[in-house]
């Protein structure tokens, strides 16, 4: 055996690990997804017929589909602008050398702690339009078909915000003191300095911030599962919910289908986002 | 000529009166005043923590002052805002914008800050192609005009610091605060931008606050030179005097290179005139030092490594130790009655073998003689 060849072996052997978790939780389920969503199977999931790769249109292009796109993305919109700068005004708020300061930090960082669930149910409660102590805002009720996003966001939107809020205060520390302080000799004004200077040296934190809250956001399925249960009257069912609901055998072709339709939005979505970020992005030094 | 015609002093000096900073219990400026004149280049000496960047920021207005006045241009400015003090601060790091281009940087203390353009008008913003004339004016006076449209990340240490000097200059400030300027640079270039430095002082005839913990820096620039030690200022001076005349023996040690060398000894006086004796040996006193230091007195005696001479005739019995060269200079480290002094050799000189026996003589006309309790200088 050439030394080249042994070389090659080695490196492939070296792959097997990596290869094997990406095969086991990616690759074959995608493969699953695929022929899923290519077969039909009966009421009792005892037989399937294959129905081939027409199915995938007719699926993408159903009104459900479009539907669950339709919400996710205005899902997206109430979540993550809203999102990105609620933590960035924490953050600077936070941002600051105060007696007690670390308090405030702990609290406003807690929500990562959080999972889904329990926000959501804190949600519920406060919701309630009983005993809620928002149940007077009728912008976020989650009785009208109208507003019942919009709660369903408020609860994301507080969720995340721990996250947001660490990532972005971690990114504000790391701009020198020396350049905050330039401004200043500069004679920029507190808010001239925060959109001139250190928003934009931020900006790599707030672009991976972006990414991340619209995946979330694409994939939020246990608030909306808790606070409305996709209602009222299919008002809140995103993708991921709808793809969830595919569950009788008889419905799972279509649902893998939606799956792999949600993959692909937010495939591009991601892409899109990295290209058009990373060209108004400032790196670095 | 009557008192109309005399114009009022146009003062853009700096004036430190009883000026303290206290962190907490911690007190980083103890009580300084200092004046430096309009047109003066200033250096703050002193090792890193003796409070020298913290007197800067004080007259930048980044820090306040506990107590105490800064005056600027003859305005108290203690409660004056930083942009409205008509200063520029040349950071360590240099502080630029790494996002913004090089015209950018340059161009940012003339976006929000209002400035004298007409004379008798009002002060006001200056307009965007007045921007770009300066710029380009203060730009080409660098050397910059080729790299206005680079990022930071893209130029070398030494063209980031023309940056943040070009920053500091397309205001006109009355007076530039200059910390460190020269620390984060390599040494050819160093000394090299050390001599533009002082060509753009003596261009500018702007007041130079300037800081630094290298007194070569201090000796080779400063007008005059104030060195600091724990918060407090020891000696204001010119380079030359300071170092000719050290007030006490933290200047004295601070500068020179290699520094002072000090050694105990004693003040006598006997039938031939007064003595000093040190490292075992009688070595006369000229009466201009021993008429300050009374008989008997036991001082620290310093004598610079240039004023010991290797000499057959000399008063000391050394023995060489070890022997440093420099090129045009040797140092020969010398054992001395179990003291350690060091010498300063041209190298036109013969070379002294390691270990051999030598007699050392001292310049007597330029000892010093300090107060072994205080430090302070006896004469």
């Amino acid at each position: 055996m050439t030394r080249r060849r042994r070389e090659a072996l080695l490196g492939y052997a070296l792959l097997v690990p990596s290869a094997a978790v990406f095969a086991t939780f990616f690759f074959i389920p995608l493969v699953r997804l695929v022929t899923t969503g290519l077969h039909q199977q009966n009421r009792t999931g005892t037989a399937e017929r294959a129905v081939g790769w027409s199915r995938f249109g007719e699926v993408l292009t159903s009104h459900d589909f479009l539907d669950g796109v339709r919400i996710s993305a205005t899902y997206v919109l109430y979540t993550v602008p809203v999102g990105v700068v609620l933590g960035v005004l924490l953050a600077v708020a936070a941002d600051r050398r105060l007696r007690g300061m670390a308090v405030f930090r702990a609290i406003f960082s807690s929500t990562v702690a959080t999972s889904a669930a329990v926000a959501s149910v804190v949600f519920l409660v406060l919701l309630n339009p009983q005993i809620g102590y928002f149940s007077s805002i009728d912008a976020f009720s989650l009785s009208d078909p109208d507003t019942a996003l919009r709660g369903v966001a408020l609860s994301s939107v507080w969720q995340n915000l721990g996250l947001t809020f660490v990532i972005v205060l971690a990114a504000l520390q790391a701009v020198p003191d020396e350049v905050r302080e330039a401004a200043t000799l500069d004679g920029y004004g507190p808010v001239r300095r925060l959109f001139r200077v250190t928003l934009p040296l931020i900006s790599p934190a707030l672009a991976f911030l972006a990414v991340v809250l619209v995946i979330f956001a694409l994939q939020a399925f246990a608030q909306v599962d808790i606070l409305t249960d996709g209602g009222p009257v299919g008002a809140t069912e995103t993708l991921v919910f709808k793809i969830f609901n595919s569950q009788q055998p008889i419905d799972q072709g279509t649902g893998a289908i939606m799956a792999i339709g949600l993959f692909g939005i937010t495939l591009v979505v991601s892409l899109v986002q990295f290209v058009l970020l990373d060209r108004r992005v400032h790196h670095g030094r | 000529m009557g008192p109309a015609d005399r114009l009022p002093e146009v003062v853009s000096g700096v004036t430190l009166e009883g000026v303290t900073k206290r962190y907490g219990d911690v007190t980083a400026v103890d009580d300084l005043s200092l004046e430096v004149a309009d047109g003066e280049l200033l250096v703050l000496l002193g090792p890193s923590g003796c409070g020298k960047t913290t007197v800067l920021r004080m007259i930048a207005g980044l820090e306040e002052v506990t107590e105490g006045e800064v005056h600027i241009g003859g305005r108290p400015v203690n409660d004056v805002p930083p942009k409205d003090r008509d200063v520029a601060m040349v950071f360590q790091s240099y502080a630029l914008y790494p996002h913004m281009t090089v015209a950018r940087n340059i161009e940012s203390p003339l976006l929000a800050r209002k400035m004298p353009v007409e004379t008798g008008q009002a002060p006001r913003r200056l307009r965007p192609p007045e921007r770009r004339e300066r710029v380009a004016q203060v730009a080409a006076s660098v050397g910059l005009t080729e790299l206005l449209d680079r990022k930071p990340a893209a130029l070398s240490g030494g063209q980031r610091q023309r940056v943040a000097l070009a920053r500091a200059m397309v205001a006109r400030p009355a007076a530039f605060l200059m910390d460190e300027p020269l620390s984060n640079l390599d040494a050819q270039l160093r000394v090299q931008t050390r001599l533009e430095l002082v060509e753009l002082h003596q261009r500018l005839a702007a007041t130079f606050v300037y800081v630094t913990h290298d007194q070569v820096e201090a000796m080779t620039m400063a007008d005059r030179i104030a060195v600091m030690a724990d918060g407090r200022l020891q000696q204001v001076g010119p380079p030359q005097e300071v170092y000719d005349r050290p007030r006490n023996l933290f200047v004295a040690d601070f500068l020179g290179s290699p520094p002072m060398n000090t050694l105990p000894g004693t003040v006598r006086v006997g039938a031939g005139g007064p003595s000093l004796t040190v490292a075992g040996t009688e070595v006369p006193l000229p009466d201009a030092l021993a008429e300050r230091v009374p008989a008997g007195t036991g001082v620290v005696v310093g004598v610079r490594p240039e004023h010991l001479t290797v000499e057959p005739t000399g008063e000391l019995d050394a023995r060489v130790t070890t022997v440093e060269s420099l090129g045009h200079e040797r140092l020969l480290v010398c054992s001395v009655d179990g003291s350690r002094l060091v010498v300063r050799q041209a190298s036109t000189q013969a070379p002294t073998p390691i270990d051999t026996p030598v007699r050392l003589s001292i310049d007597t006309a330029r000892l010093h003689l300090f107060d072994p309790g205080t430090g302070e200088r006896l004469a």
